[in-house]
């Protein structure tokens, strides 16, 4: 009950800054929207007219206290750009990076723990060291060109998946699974590189253990004992590296949605950074932010759920 | 009758691409159903012999030359599998550090239960009774409740007496016991030991204890075996190697134990220290230049395990030209 009360009054203010940063980042921005509406010569009667329309002409605090029970009561005003409830913009665009992000991490899980075990057992081995190289790689290059190097190769060059373009679930699944593949592949490359190097050298750590000798003085089998006792105390800390990667795999598909021609959450922020879009991107970027802190919180309750020794007093 | 036997054992620690030599031609033999003490200071390789006969040796040591036969069975030429039947069935060791011997993960009784089926299969039901039983017997109370109990929850006797009971539970013929007691405090020292010596009498089982305290050894043990860099120096009844010892390392280890009669003397300590590995040569008697009773030669000529008054050492001044 006390971890309830004390995790929630830290989520809470955490948000309360996060709110107070994205709001004030927008405040000092250089340029507003109208200028970018009307044009630079425009009627000063005009500027003042859709000044007031847009609420500008209010004193800072009251527009960030309009906005942020707004916020909390589901209205987020409307997109200064698209004229449209922001609401209505994001239940279009959330599905588009929420798909990416899980299938990124799906495509990452999957890899990883095959190859982290492979990588372990052949370390010092030729073919571990080769991989590790390629790892390294993997690590170095940002995800966009990883993106671009994917298009050039399975859609120019071999036609097999579409360069970019969002085909929702609704238009079929086979579809919608093609349409995500690349932008999702060129996140979990270099998620999984992270993950792999992280999960191998823990592997190993693991290995060298006092319960690992116990474990095999009992009689268990080396592989037994790599299965059923290594990789889960291997994959504990694992957890928080995940829980990292899917907010790395948030703040990428910003860029990687940008090459794709996806309509994300990303898409959007850069359209709205663009135009000036307060309303749209503070309300967006306190969305993205608000998702981090809870992947948090979920990664705290995982663990505290797979380690007995910690439990949530 | 000789339940282990060890002939010719020569183990190498690779350390920088050079190879020394932590074992250094070991002969011993084991006999069935009594205690047997391994005694040496901390590096002498005692630790090492356990691991070469339970063959879990690290990476970075290996087998260079000799036999381990248990049972008419050169366990050496085992292959995993076959060793894999073998460990914690018939061979089994309790470690020396209870806190990090337990998967931190798991449940005590299910790391018990683990040690049972590798290698019996038993009825789901009988299960948990022989894991509770071996509890029972290894002194833990209200063992239902310390089944499910992770190995955070217990205290470091407890931990160690989950060990042991791992290392009973499949009744072997032979115990490996690398200083039990070593990470516990005294009294529950006295406890464990008192209870491996119930356990070794009821279940007729060998025990090689290894251990650097004479005291146990004394209270435990009919046969004892001193090690000194990677060599078995003395070797013979527990009783003529504590009354009587012939090697002056063993007279030293002796010595350096405390008594009550010299209250308020200086505590009496074996001058130097043991070389480490790569320092150590195969010239000369390794304890040479701690000994404090030398020859020339004791720098120039290694000693053989001869056999003197009922008992095996190794000194040029013992027995044979020099006496």
């Amino acid at each position: 009950m006390k971890y309830a009360l004390k995790k929630i009054v830290t989520i809470a203010s955490t948000l309360l800054v996060i709110s107070l940063l994205t709001f004030g980042v927008f405040q000092i921005l250089p340029g507003n929207p109208v200028d970018i509406i009307l044009g630079v010569d425009a009627d000063p009667l005009q500027v003042k007219a859709l000044t007031q329309q847009l609420g500008l002409d209010l004193p800072l605090g009251q527009r960030y206290i309009s906005w942020i029970t707004g916020i909390l009561k589901g209205d987020m005003g409307n997109s200064i750009r698209y004229q449209v409830p922001v609401e209505q913009l994001l239940k279009q665009s959330l599905p588009v990076t929420i798909s990416l992000t899980l299938m990124s991490m799906l495509i990452t899980l999957i890899v990883v723990v095959p190859v982290s075990i492979f990588l372990a057992k052949h370390n010092n081995k030729k073919v571990g060291v080769l991989i590790s190289f390629i790892m390294q790689i993997g690590i170095a290059i940002p995800s966009f060109w990883v993106g671009i190097l994917l298009v050039m190769f399975f859609s120019v060059t071999l036609h097999w998946l579409p360069s970019g373009d969002y085909s929702p679930l609704s238009q079929g699944f086979l579809n919608y699974i093609r349409s995500l593949l690349l932008p999702s592949l060129s996140i979990a490359i270099g998620s999984s590189a992270v993950v792999i190097r992280y999960l191998k050298t823990t592997i190993l750590d693991n290995m060298n253990m006092d319960y690992v000798r116990t474990a095999r003085s009992k009689g268990v089998a080396r592989n037994k004992v790599l299965y059923k006792h290594v990789l889960r105390n291997a994959l504990l800390p694992t957890i928080t590296i995940l829980g990292m990667l899917i907010v790395n795999a948030l703040g990428g598909s910003i860029i990687v949605e940008n090459v794709f021609n996806l309509p994300g959450t990303g898409h959007l922020v850069i359209t709205g950074v663009a135009n000036r879009d307060f309303p749209l991107v503070q309300s967006v970027v306190f969305y993205l932010a608000a998702t981090v802190v809870f992947i948090n919180l979920i990664t705290d309750l995982l663990y505290a759920i797979i380690d007995p020794r910690i439990r949530l007093t | 009758m000789t339940k282990l036997k060890i002939e010719n054992l020569s183990v190498d620690i690779k350390n920088k691409n050079q190879k020394h030599k932590a074992l250094d031609d070991i002969n011993i033999e084991i006999e069935s159903e009594k205690i047997t003490a391994l005694v040496g200071e901390s590096g002498c390789g005692k630790s090492l012999l356990s691991l070469s006969i339970m063959g879990l040796l690290p990476e970075a040591a290996s087998i260079a030359a000799g036999s381990i036969v248990f049972d008419n069975i050169n366990l050496l030429q085992l292959r995993e599998k076959e060793m894999d039947s073998i460990r914690g069935n018939k061979i089994s060791m309790i470690f020396q550090e209870p806190m990090t011997a337990l998967n931190p993960l798991m449940k005590v009784g299910e790391q018990i239960e683990e040690a049972l089926l590798t290698h019996k299969k038993t009825p789901r039901k009988e299960v948990k009774e022989q894991v509770l039983d071996i509890m029972n017997r290894v002194g833990l109370s209200r063992v239902k409740q310390l089944y499910n109990d992770f190995p955070h929850q217990l205290s470091g006797g407890m931990k160690q007496r989950i060990v042991i009971a791992m290392a009973l539970i499949n009744k072997p013929e032979l115990i490996i016991a690398d200083e039990p007691t070593t990470a516990l405090d005294v009294t529950i020292q006295y406890q464990i030991l008192e209870m491996l010596r119930k356990l070794n009498q009821e279940m007729g089982s060998t025990l090689l204890l290894i251990s650097h305290d004479l005291g146990v050894v004394n209270e435990l043990c009919s046969n004892i075996a001193v090690m000194y860099a990677g060599k078995i120096v003395e070797e013979g009844s527990s009783e003529s190697i504590l009354k009587t010892p012939k090697h002056p390392y063993t007279q030293g280890l002796i010595k350096s134990v405390p008594r009550f009669s010299q209250k308020n003397q200086k505590l009496y300590s074996i001058p130097g220290m043991l070389a480490p590995l790569n320092k150590r040569t195969s010239q000369g008697c390794a304890f040479a230049k701690r000994c404090p009773d030398t020859l020339k030669e004791c720098y120039i000529k290694s000693p053989d395990l001869r056999e003197i008054d009922g008992r095996k050492v190794s000194c040029l001044r013992v027995g044979g030209d020099n006496e």
